[in-house]
């Protein structure tokens, strides 16, 4: 997506360090004079954003304005940097999706906001990706105590009181350890780390895009798997198989190891839903990680309720 | 297997210090049939041998004769169970098979028998198996589902790279279960399993190749139209051949060929009475008995139930 300021004098040394600072990230940026626009937002206004300078007026803003109907994926706004419109609602009468006055244009405008205008405008999904968010660092590269955004998958072994019957204790905390084990492999495929170990599960961290495979197509293999995995890698005469939860959210960032003063309400979740709300043998998510669930798997989920305020989804069971 | 001196002459030295010429003679002839040790070494009936022109006569007919390995695992045998109620012990064996290791054979304990190394290479005779050599084999079958229809739709081209695609899951399934590809024909497919449990490894290479291919028609499959497959399992004596023609025209691999297309559903892995005997009962539970009536076979397919 371009952003495209269409200004009264588009040399304005103050405008172009503005634009620099506020939309330079994710987004490519054009500043173009009123009669360049006019001639020229044909060709350039498709799948962009436009900010008019409040400088321009009211009534040509709406003129130029006007050109941009029926240009595809374009929406507009008003950039007031001097404070120059008595009343701002009148733009957004005329049409407007933004309005970014002299305060926010002082304290600051990022992509994040840009977003917001966009998705006022209908435009959402043509929004630029913010750059933080695709360049996760990598897990060592965290700052101790930083809040961090990431994908959480709690992994246990499911039917533990059966398990328990049928292989003893003494076996179930050696499957329990050698399951915690296995997760370290499989989701460093995925670019993921064993987070937190307890003796009922794991909690699993993921980067917020895929790095690798998908985890949750991979935890569906893993699900599809599970007896293959029972049987030759923990060498198991009993049927195995596991509960999976995915939410996505924020938490402080410790290394392993080091989490046991982790508040994060995120975290909290996650287990809760882990232990609470997961079943075996299926996949269950909170609506945060539906957008995580590639498109090939999507029929295999549907609508399972809300748990602690959040609504769920759950995959479909494979038959025992 | 190319025998290198150094390997020779360490067997020569195993045999003479652990066996006389009689009983080395007696276990050359389990290995090559009808040895006859003076024949061979033009020594008279009233002339004694010494035990180290004996070794050394029959580990250059085994080497020549390209049995090396089957000589080795006979002593192995005889240093485990002795040979008609008295124990033998062969010196120097663990130092042997350290030697044939590092020539990228492996021992494998269930079968008692060397293999290749598959980290090192992989071939169909797992680098030691001889025309004629008859063994029990564990089969895999596969049969790709309306395969000309596949390629009359989606063109040459498009259904090559799915079939290419099949092939690469089918052989790391296999592989990784130390069994060996036979045939890839563009439709179909038979794998061989020797080694280890053979029988559980072909199983569980069927039903992660269904697995597999579950995952590759959502996620990765560029035709537009799932690839589908029959798979069957069966095992029975086999006759190695390096030719396929000649395995295909043995009873075992009849029988496998027409399990996969008379009782076998798509997506679907079959196996018969004689394999499901063999499996431990936490894989046999997966199976069911075939929808096809008349069918003993048991069939595992992915099923799905409601969320």
């Amino acid at each position: 997506m371009k952003l495209i300021i269409c200004a009264a004098a588009p040399e304005d040394k103050k405008l172009v360090a503005f634009a620099a600072r506020s939309f330079s990230r994710g987004f490519e940026v054009e500043i173009l004079a009123d009669p360049a626009f006019s001639r020229s937002c044909k060709k350039k206004a498709p799948d962009s954003f436009v900010y008019f300078e409040a400088g321009l007026g009211l009534d040509r803003v709406i003129e130029l304005a006007a050109k941009l109907d029926g240009i595809e994926a374009c929406g507009w706004g008003v950039l007031d940097r001097e404070g120059e419109s008595a009343d701002p609602a009148a733009w957004f009468f005329a049409g407007a999706s933004d309005y970014i006055g002299p305060a926010l244009c002082k304290a600051g405008v990022g992509s994040e906001r840009l977003g917001e205008a966009l998705a006022y405008a209908g435009l959402a999904e043509e929004r630029a990706a913010d750059p933080d968010e695709e360049a996760f660092p990598g897990w060592a590269s965290l700052e101790e105590g930083a809040s961090v955004s990431v994908r959480f998958l709690y992994a246990a072994i499911g039917n533990q009181k059966g398990l328990l019957e049928r292989i003893g204790e003494k076996r179930l905390d050696k499957l329990r350890e050698d399951f915690a084990a296995f997760l370290e492999s499989w989701s460093k495929e995925c670019g993921g780390i064993v987070w937190i170990r307890e003796t009922a599960g794991c909690l699993m961290l993921f980067p917020p895009e895929d790095e690798g495979m998908n985890p949750v197509l991979a935890a569906f293999r893993l699900l599809l798997d599970r007896a293959l995995v029972g049987y030759e890698i923990f060498k198991l005469e009993v049927p195995l198989t596991f509960r999976l939860a995915f939410h996505a959210g924020r938490t402080m960032w410790q290394r392993p190891g080091a989490t046991g003063k982790i508040v994060s309400e995120d975290v909290n979740f996650v287990f809760h839903l882990g232990s609470k709300a997961a079943g075996d043998g299926y996949i269950v998510s909170s609506s945060e990680t539906e957008k995580a669930i590639p498109a090939c798997l999507r029929d295999l989920f549907a609508a399972a309720g809300d748990f602690e305020g959040r609504s769920l989804i759950a995959s479909r069971r494979f038959k025992e | 297997m190319k025998v290198r001196t150094a390997l020779s002459q360490m067997l020569k030295k195993c045999l003479y210090e652990s066996l006389n010429a009689d009983m080395l003679e007696r276990i050359a002839q389990d290995v090559i049939p009808d040895y006859d040790l003076r024949k061979r070494s033009g020594f008279p009936p009233n002339i004694p041998m010494q035990n180290q022109t004996a070794a050394s006569r029959i580990v250059d007919d085994v080497v020549d004769d390209d049995l090396f390995l089957h000589f080795v695992e006979r002593l192995a045998l005889l240093d485990r169970e002795g040979f008609m109620g008295r124990s033998y012990r062969i010196s120097g064996l663990r130092e042997l098979f350290k030697i044939i290791g590092g020539e990228g054979y492996i021992w494998d304990a269930d079968t008692a028998r060397f293999m290749e190394d598959s980290r090192i290479r992989r071939t169909p005779n797992w680098g030691r198996l001889y025309q004629g050599e008859e063994l029990r084999f564990s089969l895999l079958r596969i049969d790709v589902v309306k395969n000309s229809r596949i390629v009359k739709v989606h063109g040459e081209s498009a259904a090559r790279g799915a079939y290419e695609d099949m092939r690469s899951i089918l052989s790391r399934a296999v592989e990784r279960r130390s069994g060996r590809m036979w045939s890839w024909d563009g439709d179909g497919a038979l794998a061989a399993f020797l080694f280890g449990h053979s029988t559980t490894s072909s199983v569980l290479a069927g039903m992660a190749l269904i697995h597999e291919l579950f995952i590759y028609n959502r996620a990765y499959n560029r035709i537009g139209e799932s690839v589908r497959v029959r798979a069957a399992v069966h095992t029975g004596p086999l006759r190695y051949h390096p030719d396929i023609g000649e395995i295909v025209r043995q009873e075992t691999c009849r029988e496998v060929i027409e399990s996969e297309a008379r009782w076998t559903p798509p997506d679907c892995l079959s196996i018969s009475p004689a394999v499901a005997g063999t499996l431990d009962r936490v894989i046999l539970d997966r199976f069911e008995r075939s929808p096809e009536s008349g069918s003993r076979a048991l069939v595992y397919c992915i099923g799905m139930g409601s969320a």
